[in-house]
C-alpha cells in the first residue's frame, strides 16, 4: 500500500541523543539495554540495528523467541534472557546464541548442561522474582568455574530499559530523555455536523455546537485505550484536543470547531510535548499507569518506521 | 515438552460452535465474521479460514492490507471479503484485482476506486468492483451524510453505467447508544436505501447491526449482520455469561507459575509469567484473578513480564496458571476480565501482544 495508515515512527536522532544522555549520565558505561516486549512496544526490527550502531554491547530480553529474533538483528552483541519455564532443557540457547540469567542451582545446571556459553547469575533481594541466595550463590559460582562457565553477577550487568527510549515505569522520562515513539494517523475523513450530535459509540460525547468532526484512523486494536475517549489529548499541527467520545477499535474522532485541516494531515497521538504533541507519560497520568504500558501495550498493527539516524 | 511460558490458546471447534449458534440466531439474514485487528487479537487467517470451513461467506476486513493477505491465503472468489476504512490516497488496483467488495463512503473515495478500474478496465480477468455504499446514520464516522447521499449514490451509478464499477449493498454502523437511537439509524438506513434505489442503484445486500444489536434484535437484522466479538464468544452486552447466549469463549491465556515467595503476614506469593508486555492490562491488579488447579489466585500486580498474584492454596512452581478462558479450569472470563478492569473482553483478546504465541486446537 501507497499511502501510510497507521505508523508507530522511531526517531533515531532522539534515540542517538538519549544514548549520548545515558553515557554522560554514568560517565561512559557500557551500554546493555532491555529491549524485552518488543523494545517497549517501539519495535525490535527498528531498534536493534539501531543501538547496535550506537554501540550497544548487550541487548536484555525475557524469553528465548526473543532472543532468537534479537540474535537475528544483531550478530554481534551479547543476547541474555531472563524469564525460563522452570523445565527449560535450554536446547535453544546454542542456536540463539543467547546467555539465560539463572534463579536456582537448578536452573544453572540444566543450563551448564546444555551447553550455554555464559551465565548471568540473580541475586535475591528480598522481594521480587526469588534468585539466588548468598549460599546458592557461592555453590554456583564454584561449580561454573569447575566447568569453566563464565558467569557473572546481575549486579554487576547494569542494564538501561524503558528510559532509554524516552519513557519510564517510575514518572516522566523528559526532559532527561527524549520520547523516541510518535503514534500518528493521517487524518481519514471530515464531516460537518449540526449542534447536540451524538459522536461514537454510546454517544458519550455531544457536539456543543455546529462543527466539524475528524476521523482519525487509530483504536484500542491499535493500542489506544478505548478508556481514553474524553480524557486524553491528540495533536495536529501542534495543537492538542480531547479526544472525542469513545476510542473504537479502529477509530476515534476530533471535535475540530471551525478548524479545517486537509485530510491527510498527521494527527499525532503520542510523541514530544516540545512539538505540542501528547506523550506516553500523559496519557499515562490520565489513565492510572505509567508510559512504559502505554507504548509497550501497542499492538502490532500500526507499522514502525525509523526516521532520521544514520542513512 | 515442556507448556510454554505464555500461550493463548485458540479452540477452532469452539469458533465453529459460535458460528453455527449465530447463522441460526440471525437467519435469514446472512452472518459476516469480522476479522478486523487479527480477529480480535485471535488470528486473522486461521479464523477466517475455520469460518469458511464453518459454512461463512462474508467476511469482514476492515482494511485492504488485511483483505488482500486474506485473499493470498487462499480465501477465494466464493467467499466476499468487504474492506471500508481506507487512508487518504489509497490506490485501489490491487484491492480491485483481487475481488475485494469495497465500501464507499464519499465522492473522493469513489472517485479513487473509478480511476483504478478504468486502469484495469480490458485488462485479463477484469471485473468491477461490488461497491456497499456507506450512510452515515448517527455515528458520525464514516459514512455519507444525507445531505451527501443522493450525490454519492448518483455518482456509483454513474460509474457503474460506464462499466467500472457495480451497485450492490448500502450500510452502516449503529452507535448502540440507546434502542431508541438504534431505532432512528435503522429508518435512516431503509430511507437511504430507498433513495438509493430510486436514483438506479442496485441494493441486493443491507447490513447495518454487529454483535450487539444483531442477536438482541430482529428488525435491525435486515439481510446481513456483521459480528466480531460473538464469533469469539465475547457477549457484547451486560448481565449475560457467554454460555447464557449460547456461546463459548475462544481464547484461553495461559502462563506458568514460575516461582513463590512468602508474601506478608504469612501469605505467600506467586509468579506467573505473563506481563503487561504480554498484553495483560496493569489495571487487571486488584481486580482479576488468575486460575491454579481449579482455584482462583488474584492479580495483585502486573509487571512488563510477569504477574504477581496472591496465591490461596498450595500450588508447585511449574504449574499452568489460567489467565482467562472458558471457564473449564475454574478461570475467569475475558468477558469478565474486561468488566473487572474497565472494559471490553473486546479489547483485552485485541492487545494480547505478538509476542504470545497462538496455539490452535483444530475443530473435529
Amino acid at each position: 500500500m501507497s499511502a501510510p495508515f497507521r505508523e508507530v515512527e522511531i526517531d533515531l536522532d532522539a534515540l542517538a541523543a538519549n544514548v549520548a544522555r545515558f553515557a554522560e549520565l554514568t560517565e561512559g558505561a557500557p551500554l546493555f539495554v532491555e529491549v524485552g516486549a518488543d523494545a517497549w512496544g517501539h519495535g525490535l526490527a527498528v531498534v536493534v540495528p539501531a543501538l547496535a550502531g550506537l554501540g550497544a554491547q548487550a541487548f536484555v530480553v525475557a524469553r528465548a523467541d526473543e532472543a532468537r529474533a534479537v540474535r537475528a538483528l544483531a550478530p554481534e552483541q551479547l543476547v541474555v534472557t531472563t524469564q525460563h519455564a522452570p523445565d527449560d532443557d535450554f536446547a535453544w540457547a546454542g542456536e540463539a546464541d543467547a546467555v539465560p540469567m539463572v534463579r536456582s542451582i537448578d536452573e544453572f545446571r540444566r543450563a551448564a548442561e546444555a551447553g550455554v556459553q555464559g551465565v548471568v547469575l540473580a541475586e535475591d533481594t528480598g522481594e521480587g522474582l526469588p534468585g539466588l541466595s548468598a549460599e546458592d550463590l557461592a555453590a554456583v559460582m564454584a561449580e561454573a568455574d569447575a566447568r569453566g562457565i563464565p558467569a557473572m553477577l546481575d549486579s554487576a550487568f547494569p542494564v538501561v530499559g524503558a528510559e532509554l527510549f524516552g519513557v519510564s515505569e517510575f514518572g516522566d522520562a523528559a526532559p532527561e530523555f527524549e520520547p523516541v515513539l510518535r503514534l500518528w494517523a493521517p487524518l481519514a475523513a471530515l464531516k460537518r455536523v449540526g449542534a447536540g450530535e451524538g459522536v461514537s459509540y454510546g454517544y458519550t460525547y455531544r457536539t456543543a455546537a455546529e462543527t466539524t468532526l475528524a476521523l482519525v484512523t487509530l483504536g484500542y486494536g491499535d493500542g489506544v485505550s478505548r478508556v481514553a475517549g474524553n480524557v486524553v489529548r491528540a495533536s495536529i499541527d501542534g495543537v492538542a484536543r480531547t479526544i472525542a467520545g469513545r476510542v473504537a477499535m479502529d477509530a476515534f474522532m476530533l471535535d475540530l470547531g471551525d478548524e479545517a485541516p486537509a485530510l491527510g494531515t498527521p494527527v499525532t497521538v503520542l510523541g514530544d510535548a516540545r512539538r505540542g504533541e501528547p506523550t506516553a507519560h500523559e496519557h499515562a497520568e490520565a489513565l492510572g499507569t505509567h508510559g512504559a504500558e502505554i507504548t509497550t501495550r501497542l499492538t502490532a498493527r500500526p507499522r514502525r518506521a525509523g526516521k532520521g539516524g544514520r542513512a | 515438552m515442556s507448556a510454554p511460558l505464555v500461550e493463548a490458546v485458540i479452540d477452532l471447534a469452539a469458533l465453529d460452535a459460535n458460528l453455527a449458534h449465530l447463522q441460526h440466531a440471525v437467519a435469514p439474514a446472512e452472518l459476516m465474521v469480522v476479522v478486523k485487528a487479527d480477529a480480535y487479537g485471535h488470528g486473522r487467517v486461521p479464523v477466517a479460514r475455520q469460518a469458511v470451513t464453518s459454512g461463512i461467506r462474508s467476511i469482514g476486513a476492515l482494511d485492504l492490507d488485511t483483505a488482500l493477505e486474506l485473499r493470498a491465503s487462499g480465501i477465494g472468489a466464493e467467499v466476499s471479503v468487504l474492506a471500508w476504512l481506507y487512508p487518504p490516497g489509497q490506490d485501489f488496483t490491487e484491492a480491485i484485482a483481487a475481488g475485494i467488495d469495497l465500501a464507499v463512503s464519499s465522492l473522493g473515495e469513489l472517485q479513487a476506486i473509478e480511476d483504478a478500474a478504468r486502469r484495469l478496465d480490458g485488462t485479463a480477468g477484469f471485473a468491477a468492483p461490488r461497491l456497499h455504499l456507506k450512510l452515515d446514520t448517527g455515528l458520525h464516522r464514516n459514512g455519507a451524510t444525507a445531505a451527501e447521499w443522493p450525490a454519492l449514490v448518483a455518482a456509483a451509478v454513474a460509474a457503474e453505467g460506464a462499466g467500472l464499477v457495480r451497485t450492490h449493498a448500502v450500510w452502516s454502523h449503529i452507535a448502540e447508544a440507546s434502542d431508541d437511537e438504534d431505532t432512528l439509524a435503522l429508518e435512516r438506513l431503509l430511507a437511504g436505501v430507498e433513495v438509493a434505489r430510486g436514483l438506479g442503484a442496485t441494493v441486493a445486500v443491507r447490513h447495518l447491526a454487529a454483535s450487539s444489536a444483531g442477536l438482541r434484535r430482529e428488525d435491525v437484522r435486515l439481510d446481513l449482520v456483521r459480528m466480531g466479538g460473538h464469533c469469539w464468544g465475547i457477549p457484547s452486552f451486560d448481565g449475560v455469561t457467554p454460555a447464557d447466549i449460547g456461546l463459548t469463549p475462544v481464547m484461553t491465556l495461559r502462563a506458568r507459575l514460575i516461582g513463590t515467595r512468602p508474601g506478608p503476614d504469612g501469605t505467600t506469593l506467586g509468579f506467573v509469567s505473563a506481563g503487561y508486555g504480554d498484553g495483560v492490562p496493569r489495571n487487571t491488579a486488584g481486580t482479576c484473578t488468575v486460575a491454579i488447579r481449579g482455584a482462583q489466585h488474584p492479580v495483585l500486580a502486573v509487571e512488563r513480564d510477569h504477574l504477581v498474584i496472591a496465591l490461596a492454596s498450595a500450588a508447585r512452581v511449574g504449574e499452568v496458571a489460567v489467565l482467562f478462558g472458558t471457564g473449564a479450569e475454574g478461570e475467569q472470563t475475558v468477558r469478565q476480565w474486561g468488566d473487572l478492569s474497565g472494559t471490553l473482553g473486546d479489547e483485552i483478546t485485541t492487545r494480547i501482544a505478538a509476542r504470545v504465541p497462538r496455539r490452535y486446537v483444530a475443530a473435529q
